[in-house]
């Protein structure tokens, strides 16, 4: 006899994810989209309204820093890429056994401290009186006492540092399976580090390269506490504006339709990603 | 001139010698097969002709070029990998055009040798296709036609057939011979299987822990084995350990282990005296049986009694055991009819001629 295989042991099963999904993904979204849409009519009544997405494309302050956060995440993306791209391929490629693996745990090291602790490491390194600063007057090398925090390369620095693990993850896990006769077989044939590279190495890594973009892009637009301790009041990060909206002006409604047009752009950046490398989301996430 | 030669190859890997002073000279336009266990060292020897593998002494000469110091991608030698490597992201002529471009080859002619090559290996319209959508035998063809196409001097193929199951194998054997001499492209190929380098080969070295133990024809090889090592990996031989009785020149009677005596014939430089210990080899199938004694003027005449069948289609063998001495022999089956109702214990009559015999000092060698 031929048993469902959706019996009661599945439902058990997914019962948790389901209930995660819902009750944390699925109905706070919901209701943001709902309080997003409602503008205060009198005390106590609301009516359906844009004003609050209204309110963001007219205010420059609004999207001038939605596009900067967005630009900025790109940015350190990309950046989070190249500098992973030849770790990842060093460990994968050029280890072997027990050093490979000491390598792995050491990208792992700095991830067992919070990510406020790591954060407060590089404000010690780069603020006025800190060590870097302290160094390079030491050497002769500036007189006076030099701030490097509260900038952007500052905020890129953390964002980057903040990010690395969940690009070098992926992309160790695909370069790993990349069989080296492959390369090898490219040089027989005439090719040089650089055409194999493009021709052969990145286009098997692509899944890895796009799945770990899209989680740092994600994590990178949505980080509040890097860039708002190394960027300082200026940082001008959306996900602090989402913040001011909800704790600072009470305004949940504008908060609302901020969270929601982030969501968007994550959405799209994430669709625009695979769209472009060909990918499948499946295929990227089953890395 | 030889195409390829080399000379007291050797490579180490730590205190392990995977590669022990080969040397070797390959004509252009032959087939040239490197046969040995697996774990011998073939591979490396391969790979250091290719470029992949810096020798720790020696050197190789291509063309009389020295390669001593000159990249893989700079070496006129192609290299067929033993799990093919080609290219997954490429279509079938993405792959055969790679090694093209890297030489810029405009993009016309390169179609236009992309698709001769396609069609010489028979794979004519397959240019689209991906790789995956292929089968072993053609993927197999496919990854030798995407070095052909560049007109290397030298192949180097590592065991190309491994993966194909034994159907196919049998067929690209044939295959392979053909495209070699369609190409006139020198191919040096690794095997461990024995029939492979039989049937393909113009030479074949044998090559055992690192070291060359014969090189020649296949015939020489299966005829006149230069080892006992030669003896027990080319073809199925008896083997029995024994000690030289008597010797009068070449003529030589050993007697086995279980007793039996054997007339042998030494090979020229044969150095065994009477006392030696000796291994002696005679092939299953040099070995006549007849069912009444039929008399002749072999050396070697004895009686012997079915212990076994093992029945194996056209290579089915009969095991024996002679009456006196209890010396267990090894021959092949007769598919003739007389032999049809053969069972065990039944007598046979068993002949060879002494120079059918193999014969080695134990440890020496030769
Ligand atoms: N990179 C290496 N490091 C250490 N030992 C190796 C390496 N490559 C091969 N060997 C050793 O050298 C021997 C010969 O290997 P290989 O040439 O692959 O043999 P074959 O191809 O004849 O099976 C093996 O014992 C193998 O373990
Ligand atoms: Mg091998």
């Amino acid at each position: 006899m031929k048993r469902s295989q959706f019996g009661l042991g599945f439902w058990l099963l997914l019962a948790p994810l389901l209930l995660w999904l819902v009750l944390l993904i699925l109905l706070p979204h919901v209701d943001l989209l709902l309080i997003s849409l409602r503008l205060r009519s009198g005390p106590g009544t609301y009516r359906f309204s844009l004003h609050h997405y209204a309110e963001f494309f007219t205010e420059p302050l609004y999207w001038r820093t939605f596009l900067r956060t967005a630009i900025m995440s790109l940015l350190a993306t990309l950046l989070t890429l190249l500098i992973a791209f030849p770790l990842a391929y060093y460990i994968a490629k050029m280890m072997r056994g027990r050093a490979k693996q000491l390598l792995f745990l050491l990208c792992l090291i700095p991830f067992w401290v919070s990510e406020l602790v790591r954060t407060y490491g590089w404000m010690i390194l780069l603020r006025e009186s800190g060590v870097v600063s302290g160094l390079l007057q030491w050497s002769g090398l500036t007189g006076a006492p030099l701030e490097m925090l509260y900038n952007d390369a500052a905020i890129m620095v953390g964002l980057v540092y903040t990010a690395m693990l969940f690009m070098v993850v992926p992309l160790i896990t695909t370069l790993d399976s990349l069989d080296d006769s492959l390369i090898e077989a490219g040089y027989d044939l005439g090719g040089n580090g650089w055409n194999l590279l493009w021709e052969v190495v990145v286009p098997h890594a692509m899944p890895g390269i796009v799945s770990g973009c899209i989680v740092v892009f994600m994590l990178t637009l949505g980080n509040y506490l890097t860039p708002t301790l190394l960027g300082g009041k200026d940082s001008l990060w959306f996900t602090e504006q989402i913040y001011t909206q909800f704790i600072t002006r009470f305004n949940w409604e504008q908060g609302s339709a901020f969270g929601i047009l982030l969501l968007l752009l994550s959405s799209l950046m994430v669709w625009l990603g695979l769209r472009l490398s060909g990918q499948s989301f499946t295929q990227v996430m089953g890395r | 001139m030889p195409v390829l030669e080399c000379a007291s190859l050797t490579k180490r890997f730590a205190d392990f010698t995977a590669v022990d002073n080969v040397s070797m000279a390959v004509e252009q336009g032959s087939f040239y097969s490197i046969l040995g266990p697996s774990g011998c060292g073939k591979t490396t020897l391969m790979r250091m002709l290719a470029g992949f593998e810096r020798q720790d002494s020696g050197n190789i000469r291509i063309e009389g070029k020295s390669m001593t110091g000159v990249a893989p991608n700079r070496r006129p030698v192609n290299m067929v990998f033993q799990h093919l490597a080609l290219f997954p992201n490429m279509s079938v002529a993405g792959n055969i055009a790679y090694g093209l471009k890297r030489r810029n080859t405009p993009s016309a002619e390169r179609e236009r040798r992309v698709g001769e090559v396609l069609e010489r290996v028979g794979l004519a319209g397959s240019g689209n296709k991906r790789i995956e959508q292929l089968s072993g035998g053609q993927q197999q063809r496919v990854a030798i036609a995407r070095c052909l196409v560049l007109n290397p001097q030298v192949l180097l193929l590592d065991e190309p057939l491994g993966a194909l199951d034994l159907k196919l194998r049998e067929h690209m054997k044939i295959e392979l011979k053909r495209l070699q001499s369609a190409f006139g492209t020198t191919f040096i190929y690794i095997t461990h299987d024995q029939s492979e380098a039989l049937v393909m080969s113009d030479r074949v070295a044998v090559m055992n822990h690192g070291r060359f133990e014969q090189v020649g024809s296949p015939q020489d090889l299966y005829y006149r084995p230069g080892s006992a090592f030669v003896a027990g990996f080319v073809g199925d031989n008896n083997r029995w350990q024994g000690v030289i009785e008597q010797r009068v020149g070449a003529k030589v009677r050993v007697r086995t282990e279980q007793g039996l005596p054997v007339e042998a014939q030494a090979a020229a430089g044969f150095q065994g005296g009477v006392g030696d210990a000796v291994e002696l080899f005679v092939r299953p199938e040099a070995i006549r049986v007849q069912l009444q004694d039929g008399g002749g003027e072999a050396e070697n005449r004895l009686q012997a009694r079915v212990i076994e069948i093992v029945f194996d289609g056209a290579r089915s063998r009969l095991q024996l055991r002679q009456a006196d001495s209890a010396q267990e022999i090894l021959v092949n089956l007769p598919h003739t009819p007389e032999f049809a109702t053969l069972g065990p214990g039944d007598r046979l009559y068993l002949s060879w001629h002494a120079h059918q015999c193999s014969l080695f000092t134990v440890g020496a060698g030769r």
